[in-house]
């Protein structure tokens, strides 16, 4: 379990991170509506993968509505690709042990 | 931990999904496959002549550049309609064995059908078409069902089955598929625009950020 990547392992910010990869990017509507997770809770979730470098936020305008543009990062799909085959091998084992 | 654990493979297959959400796709194609069995069918009642000939030379040009037109339209028609409501999501490009793959699967669709096309003799191919016709597009439609969990595709399945069919046994020869597509065509576009006002009740504008 050390070996995982803790800004990802957190479910909701698993979600995300496995959301965005998905796609080349979204907006914040569809993260919204796809995650679950509310507006505050997301915003904060997408704070801390910014910070991290995983996540790229650009704010625009769609006319005259603000558009909020999220991206995963090269280093972000990295991490993302990495925690995927690291949790995939733990579930195995763990699969195999019982 | 386990329990907590997201369905990853599921968060994977959203954006497919959500291309399907608002039924303009289903509509579109709908229309194109009318255009298509229109196009043939009033291109055979035309009398023989210049404007006969004329018009065969533009089909082709019309059945490549509807695809095209139609796709340009579905995006076009989700930056107005969908993407104010549910949100905007840019979809990944294909990677290199994706469009290999659907280039292998094309290529072997159209080698089966050219085979059929010179093996068989033309009454038989003209008995079988429509048949044959309806069983792809209804493997299709199962496939795609199955792909992004839409049961509505599982009806459109049986719908095409039981029109490749019904129209087989009319013996129609090559009219069949012309009259194949247009009653293909309307039942997608049919789906497709019941689906797009159910969308557009759930998702009333205004839904913004």
């Amino acid at each position: 379990m050390n070996g995982l990547d803790r800004l990802i392992h957190e479910p909701a910010r698993l979600v995300v991170v496995a959301l965005l990869n998905s796609v080349q990017q979204a907006d914040f509507l569809w993260l919204l509506r796809e995650s679950g997770l509310s507006k505050g809770n997301l915003s904060s979730h997408l704070a801390k993968l910014e910070e991290g470098g995983y996540v790229q936020v650009e704010k625009t305008f769609r006319g005259k509505i603000p558009l909020t543009l999220l991206q995963l990062t090269p280093p972000g799909r990295a991490a993302f690709q990495a925690y995927r085959k690291s949790m995939t091998g733990l579930l195995a084992r763990r699969g195999a042990r019982r | 931990m386990t329990e907590q654990y997201p369905n990853l493979s599921d968060l994977q297959s959203r954006p497919l999904r959500y291309w399907n959400i608002d039924g303009l796709p289903e509509l579109m194609m709908g229309l194109v496959w009318i255009l298509w069995g229109g196009a043939f069918l009033l291109g055979e009642s035309l009398p023989k002549g210049g404007a006969h000939n004329f018009y065969w030379m533009l089909v082709p040009a019309i059945l490549c550049l509807s695809g095209v037109a139609s796709n340009w339209a579905v995006k076009r028609l989700k930056q107005r309609i969908t993407y104010p409501r549910t949100g905007f999501v840019e979809m990944k490009p294909p990677s290199r064995a994706a469009r290999l793959a659907a280039a292998a699967v094309a290529v072997v669709c159209a080698m089966a059908l050219a085979a059929l096309v010179v093996r068989a003799r033309a009454n038989e191919v003209q008995t079988m078409i429509s048949p044959i016709v309806g069983v792809l597009v209804s493997l299709a439609f199962l496939v795609a069902s199955v792909r992004l969990k839409a049961p509505h595709y599982l009806a459109l399945a049986g719908v095409s089955l039981a029109l490749g069919l019904a129209f087989g046994a009319f013996q129609l020869g090559w009219e069949s598929l012309n009259y194949l597509f247009i009653a293909l065509g309307a039942a997608c576009a049919a789906t497709g625009a019941l689906r797009l006002a159910l969308f557009l009740k759930r998702h009333p504008a205004g839904a913004a950020e």
